[in-house]
Parts: structure tokens; C-alpha cells; sequence
């Protein structure tokens, strides 16, 4: 029970921090067949996508 | 709409969901009714005995469950007629990018994120001069009626539209005039907010070395979470944001110990020099890299956000406090508090925005939510969802300045004119307003939280902070209570520099986009100059007012608050005048009244608020009755209190000048985004609807539940309808 919530938790907390698209990124390779890229050289395309977006924050 | 009536009733469609109400739905509906309306019975009842929080806090828990089950059913399905049928445009058109289908709760997550910062938080502690009740009741009402239905609606809106944004749906929905006036005061309205907000954190770090010195470690806590993520290990967020949130809480605790060292000397510093730290730090923070700098604090902001509001609500329900001040305070009617100047009417309903109704979170709810939602039925959970939860935030803040004693809170926030800003002079103050505290008391109680002094600590942070402390305190016990102050001093600056981060960011980007239609090249978001310069004119506006908030003799936050609480309610207008005329081009005149009925509320209170802070002739309320006394004085060569000098008198004429131009100029926007929408619904009417810009509808193929948790009846209706596309599928891919 308790494990089960940690990893819904952890599940929750990968999703909403962007961790877990690495891993998102590798399965689709894998189900297309492609060869995934490496973990920094996705990171630092995410972020440079990131970069020319407006991050909206409220106030 | 669409027509096909002949296919199989799939999951979406309204006639399905709509069933027979079980047993068991009825008695928890009618429970939760109940529990309702006893708690406000309670609250209407009471009065001169003392009343529990929690009567306020299950008012607005049952309210809101009510609202969300039944009202924002009845819009989703009636009004706006969400169709799962639909493809949204996540889907549509997912690219990685901005477009990307999202599972509802992480986007409800990152929606929240977006949406409630120090806002919630501020506006309540301050409506709290008026007593705790028209307070909640605004926040409350106001939520289920008209804030998170504006949120829902535009979010279903801008959803239609491939995401676009609440300034291109007004060009292309209402007109070019529309679509002028509303890039205008958007960007002015940004600015008004990043001042005040700004305003709050220089207010709440002014002379507090153990503030400064953990707020000033955010920033390179927040560079080495950057270098951790982008160099030493590439996207582990959940690690860097532990030692981030291990290291801000050693921070906090560091803090506690620089107090009376050489260096904590060095850290405490006058309001004009944060002005000019903050300055710098905006523009900095708006020209480096996001990956340095603004993502990691975001991650420790968000982390915070959700870590206080969770235990803000543990401990409120631990606590149990007991609401300290009137149910209406005598300033309700005679409008006459130290806190801001105006009655009830309008300015509850201005001073409390964020938590109740928020035309800035128009701007979210287009552009960058509405390309992520997965479903069209999700606008329900995400749109008018995420708004209940900011409100809940603000009933918690409003709680925790009404479990106060209210000498206290009214030496906290009565401008420095008024107290002098020594214990001495708070006390005579607060006794002349018939509550009594003693010098001795006051010191005491800036001493349990270990800070010099709590008299005239305006802004609302300190004294938000303050009640935390003390429901932390009584909750958890252990003699921490200037660690809670500190902490919650701390999270409240955190939101507020990440939002004047990011918003400097959109402003930039805004101005950008502006100027690059005549001159292309300064558009480049990535060519130096233009992003330098773009940095340099929003820093340079929001500082600008930000430094006239902070010099001002009358005391910044009873000046500006009303200004920027006018200019989110008027961006609020705006946004509700385009869904209401978007609501008569689809010829749903039937269903008018549900942005109708709150764009006409906020009409009356900004329009009369904006009224009487241009043409009242009483010098506290008006801008230019303000001028004319003080520039009249200053020809007659007099000083008038609480300005000490000729000089302070000049500033209080430039101030006021400004503030009235300021206010006149977005009311006007306002209106004329109005008129023109005015025009557009007359020629829709007589014309029984007009095309808009719709996407056409194409099929979706994904299948997600609406809700949080899907139903047991929501699963079978899933499960067949997944089993049907994969039927589809299954063909054709042999083909």
C-alpha cells in the first residue's frame, strides 16, 4: 500500500518536473526503431526549446 | 456543432454522462449540502462570540465541491458543449513542444503552478481590515461564479483555436480597436503587478538581515541547481530539487544566526537599496539563460507551493484557531481603514482579486494550457479546478490574518505615517481606532519571530507570515515560531521573484513581438541587443513604479494595491467581455448569463472603483483630489502630514499624478474593449450568430477519463470506446 502510493508519488512528481521525458524519449525511439539521442544532448535541446518560450507565472 | 447523431453514443457525449442519480450519490451530495450550510449558518449567525476558522475553511470546502460537481458540469456540458469526439489541438497538432498532449493531473499541476503565486495570499490579509466575512464570502461567491468560470470558458476557448492567446482571440473575435486596446493594457497591466509584487518583497525584506540573507541564497542555490541539471547530471530534476529544498531550508535556519554579526549588519538593508537590487535582478534573471537561472527556481517554487499549501491546511485543521477580529469590521461602511482608503463596496471585490476572480490568469488559460489538455472535458478539472484551488489558498490566508489580534494587525499595517513607525506611536494609533496594545506587547511580539520590530510591516507578507507562524506554532509546538515566520517570509519572496522572473520575460518577449512588426529584426529573441533593450524598458517601467510605491509618503501598498487589484479585475473584464461575446456569435443566447452576469459585476465594482479613485473629491480615496490638496499645500508653501518636507510633499503630488493617469488609462482600455464587443454582439444577435475562427472539428483518437478519478460507469464507457478505436484501427493497418 504504502509503496504503491510512493511510486504513484514519484510517478506524479517525474511527470509534472519534465524528468521523465528522457524516458518517454527512449521508448518512442525504441518503438520506432530509431537510435535515441544521449541524456545531456536531449536535456540541453529541451531547455534551449524551452528558452524561446514565454513561461508564463501569475501573480 | 457537430450533427452526428447516428454514430454510437461515445463516452463525451452528454446524454450519456447525464444518468439516473444512485442512491448513494444523493446521500453524499446531500451530506456535503448540509455540512455547507451549516457552516454558513454559523458565520451569518455569529456575532460578538468567538468562532472557530474552521466554520470558514468547510464553508468554502463544501462550496466548492457543490460548484465543481454540478455548476461546472452544467458548463461544460450545456454552455461551452465539450465534445470528447473532438480532437484538441494537443493532439491535433503535438509537436514536443508547446503542443503535447498532457495527462490531466500533471496538467493540472503545471496549470496551478502557473496560476496562484503571492497573489492569493496578499490580497486577503489586507481585505482583512474590513472584518473576516465580506472577505469570504467574495472569495467564495466569487470563485464558483465568476473566477473559475473565467478560467474554464477561455481555457475552452483559446482550446478551440489552436491555443491562440487572449489578445489574438479579441483581433480576430471583437476587432482591431479591441484587439489594440487589450495588447495595450495587457502589457501595462503586467507591469502594474510585477511593481506591486515587487513592492510586497521590499516591504517584507526592509530591515531584516535574516530575510535577506535567505532570499539572497535562493540565487546561487538556484545557479547550482541550473549547473546540476544542464552539466554535472543532465535532467535528474527530483534530486536537484531535494538538495535545493534541503539547502533553502538551511538557508532559513542559517539566517536565524546572522542576525547582530558583522555580516547580518551588512544585510540589513533601507527599502530604496532593494529597489535597486531588485532592479538589477530583474534584468539579469530576464537576459540569462532559463536553464541558469529561472527553471531550477521555479522547480523550488512550485515544490514550496505545494508543500505550504498542504501543510497550511494540516495545520489550520490542527490549530483549530479562533477568528480574532469582527465578523465587519467598522471600516466596511465607513471606509475610512488604515489598510486602504474606500468602503466595502467596491474594494473588497478589488482589494481581493487573485482567490476570487483574476483577469491575469486569462492569459494562462490561453496560449499555454489550452495546447496541452488531452481532452475537451478536461477544461472542467483544469480550467475551473485549478481555480477552486487558488481559492482555497486564499481562504487559508485570510484565515490566518483574521486569527489575529486585530491591535496587532492594524500596527502591522498602517502606513509608517501613521505609526511613525515606532511601538510607542503604533499603539496611540491603534488605540485611537478603539483597540489597545501596548508598546511592551508589540516589541514582544516582533521578538518571538526574532525581527526588530512589527510596526507598519505593510504588504501583507509579514503579516501572512505572522499568522502562519502562530498556526504552526500551535499546531506543531516546538518554540519555532520565528523559523515558520522566516520560512513563510521566505516562500512568499520565492513566489514573487520567480513571477517577477518570468513575467519580466513575458514582458520582453511581448515587446519583442511588438516592435519586431516594424522593425523585423528586433524581434530575434535571440539577437542581444534587442533582448538587452526589451529587458531594460520592462525592468525600467515596473522599477520605475516600484520606486514610487517604495519613496511614497502616504505609504506604497495603500496607494498602489488598489491600482493593481482595479487593473487584474479590469483584465478580467476584458476577458469575460470576450467570452460573453464569444458565447452570442455561437448563438448560445440562452446561456448568456454565465460569463454575463460576472462580467457585469465586475463592470459595476472597476468601474465604480476606477471612479472614485479619479473623481472622488475626499483626498484619501481620490488620485486627484490627493493632487490638488497636496499641490495647493505645497504652493502655499505648507507641509501637510504625513509628508515632512517640501520634497516629500512634491513626491506625493508626482505619485498621485501618476497613479490617477494610470488608473484613468486602463479603465478606458477596458471600456473600449468593450464597446467594440458591444457592437460585435448587437450585429451577432440580429444575425442569429456569426462564424468565428473555430477550428473545424476533427476526430480524436485518444481515450482519457475527464475527471480526476474516473467513475466506475466512465470506465466501461472508456473501455468500449478504446475497444472501438482499436477495432477502427485494426484494418486499416493492414492495408
Amino acid at each position: 500500500m504504502i509503496r504503491r502510493w510512493g511510486a504513484a508519488v514519484r510517478w506524479y512528481l517525474r511527470a509534472l518536473t519534465g524528468e521523465d521525458r528522457y524516458d518517454r524519449h527512449v521508448a518512442a525511439c525504441a518503438a520506432d526503431g530509431r537510435v535515441p539521442m544521449t541524456r545531456r544532448a536531449f536535456e540541453r535541446h529541451r531547455t534551449d526549446v524551452a528558452a524561446a518560450h514565454a513561461h508564463e507565472r501569475c501573480c | 456543432m457537430t450533427t452526428d447523431t447516428a454514430r454510437a453514443v461515445p463516452p463525451s457525449d452528454p446524454a450519456s454522462r447525464r444518468r439516473r442519480p444512485t442512491a448513494k450519490g444523493v446521500v453524499v451530495w446531500t451530506l456535503v449540502a448540509l455540512v455547507g450550510a451549516t457552516c454558513w449558518t454559523v458565520l451569518a449567525l455569529s456575532r460578538g462570540e468567538t468562532v472557530s476558522a474552521l466554520w470558514i475553511l468547510f464553508a468554502a470546502l463544501s462550496s466548492y465541491a457543490i460548484a465543481y460537481r454540478f455548476y461546472s458540469t452544467f458548463i461544460a456540458d450545456r454552455v461551452l458543449r465539450v465534445d470528447d469526439r473532438r480532437a484538441t489541438p494537443a493532439e491535433r497538432l503535438e509537436n514536443g513542444r508547446d503542443f503535447e498532449v498532457t495527462d490531466r493531473r500533471v496538467l493540472f499541476g503545471h496549470h496551478f503552478a502557473a496560476i496562484a503565486g503571492a497573489g492569493p495570499l496578499v490580497g486577503p490579509v489586507l481585505a482583512a481590515q474590513m472584518g473576516y466575512l465580506p472577505g469570504t464570502v467574495w472569495i467564495i461567491v466569487g470563485v464558483i461564479a465568476a473566477g473559475a468560470v473565467q478560467d474554464m470558458v477561455v481555457l475552452f476557448f483559446s482550446m478551440r483555436r489552436n491555443g491562440q492567446s487572449l489578445g489574438q482571440m479579441i483581433r480576430a473575435e471583437i476587432g482591431v480597436v479591441g484587439g489594440v486596446a487589450a495588447l495595450v493594457a495587457v502589457f501595462a497591466i503586467m507591469i502594474i503587478i510585477l511593481a506591486v509584487l515587487a513592492l510586497i518583497v521590499v516591504n517584507a525584506l526592509a530591515e531584516s538581515p535574516w530575510g535577506v540573507f535567505s532570499i539572497a541564497l535562493t540565487i546561487p542555490i538556484a545557479l547550482f541547481m541550473g549547473v546540476y541539471l544542464r552539466v554535472i547530471r543532465p535532467g535528474r530534476v527530483l534530486e536537484a530539487s531535494a538538495i535545493g529544498v534541503v539547502a533553502l531550508l538551511a538557508a532559513i535556519i542559517g539566517g536565524g544566526m546572522v542576525d547582530g554579526t558583522a555580516l547580518g549588519e551588512a544585510l540589513t538593508l533601507d527599502k530604496t537599496t532593494l529597489v535597486i537590487a531588485l532592479v538589477v535582478y530583474g534584468f539579469v534573471a530576464s537576459v540569462l539563460p532559463v536553464w541558469l537561472l529561472l527553471t531550477p527556481r521555479d522547480y523550488l517554487s512550485t515544490f514550496m507551493k505545494i508543500g505550504v499549501i498542504a501543510l497550511l491546511a494540516v495545520g489550520l485543521v490542527i490549530a483549530m484557531p479562533v477568528l480574532q477580529n469582527d465578523a465587519v469590521s467598522s471600516f466596511a461602511l465607513a471606509g475610512t481603514g488604515p489598510v486602504f482608503a474606500g468602503s466595502l463596496f467596491p474594494f473588497v471585490f478589488i482589494t481581493i482579486a487573485c482567490g476570487a476572480l483574476s483577469g491575469f490568469h486569462a492569459l494562462i488559460s490561453s496560449g499555454t494550457t489550452p495546447k496541452m489538455v488531452a481532452k475537451e472535458s478536461q477544461v472542467r478539472v483544469i480550467g475551473y479546478g485549478g481555480m477552486l484551488m487558488e481559492s482555497f489558498v486564499a481562504i487559508s490566508a485570510l484565515i490566518a490574518a483574521c486569527i489575529l489580534d486585530p491591535a496587532l494587525y492594524f500596527s502591522m499595517n498602517a502606513p509608517a505615517g501613521a505609526t511613525g513607525g515606532t511601538v510607542e506611536g503604533a499603539s496611540a494609533f491603534v488605540a485611537n481606532l478603539g483597540f489597545s496594545i501596548t508598546p511592551a506587547e508589540l516589541q514582544a511580539a516582533a521578538d518571538t519571530i526574532e525581527e526588530a520590530t512589527l510596526v507598519s510591516r505593510t504588504g501583507g507578507a509579514p503579516t501572512l507570515a505572522y499568522g502562519i507562524s502562530e498556526i504552526f506554532q500551535t499546531a506543531f509546538g516546538g518554540g519555532l515560531q520565528a523559523f515558520w515566520y522566516h520560512f513563510a517570509i521566505m516562500f512568499e519572496a520565492l513566489f514573487i521573484l520567480t513571477a517577477v522572473d518570468a513575467g519580466t520575460r513575458v514582458g520582453r518577449f511581448m515587446l519583442q513581438d511588438t516592435v519586431g512588426n516594424v522593425w523585423k529584426r528586433f524581434g530575434d529573441l535571440t539577437w542581444w541587443p534587442a533582448s538587452w533593450a526589451a529587458s531594460a524598458v520592462v525592468v525600467g517601467a515596473w522599477g520605475y513604479i516600484l520606486y514610487i510605491g517604495v519613496t511614497d509618503p502616504l505609504g506604497g501598498i495603500n496607494q498602489l494595491f488598489p491600482l493593481f487589484g482595479i487593473a487584474n479585475q479590469l483584465l478580467a473584464a476584458i476577458a469575460l467581455t470576450l467570452c460573453t461575446t464569444l458565447l452570442v456569435k455561437h448563438g448560445r443566447l440562452r446561456w448568456v448569463w454565465v460569463t454575463g452576469v460576472p462580467l457585469a459585476w465586475v463592470l459595476v465594482i472597476t468601474m465604480t472603483a476606477s471612479f472614485q479613485k479619479v473623481f472622488s473629491g475626499d483626498p484619501k480615496v481620490g488620485y486627484f483630489a490627493q493632487r490638488s490638496q497636496y499641490a495647493d499645500a505645497l504652493a502655499r508653501g505648507e507641509v501637510l502630514a504625513p509628508a515632512t518636507d517640501q520634497a516629500a510633499m512634491a513626491q506625493v503630488v508626482t505619485n498621485s499624478t501618476v497613479n490617477g493617469v494610470l488608473q484613468s488609462v486602463f479603465a478606458v482600455l477596458a471600456l473600449v474593449v468593450v464597446a467594440n464587443a458591444a457592437v460585435v454582439c448587437v450585429r451577432a444577435v440580429r444575425a442569429g450568430g456569426l462564424p468565428t475562427t473555430e477550428v473545424p472539428a476533427e476526430p480524436s483518437r485518444i481515450v482519457e477519463p475527464s475527471g480526476f478519478f474516473p467513475t466506475a460507469h466512465e470506465r466501461e464507457l472508456l473501455d468500449a470506446e478504446r475497444a472501438r478505436l482499436a477495432a477502427e484501427r485494426a484494418p486499416s493497418g493492414q492495408q
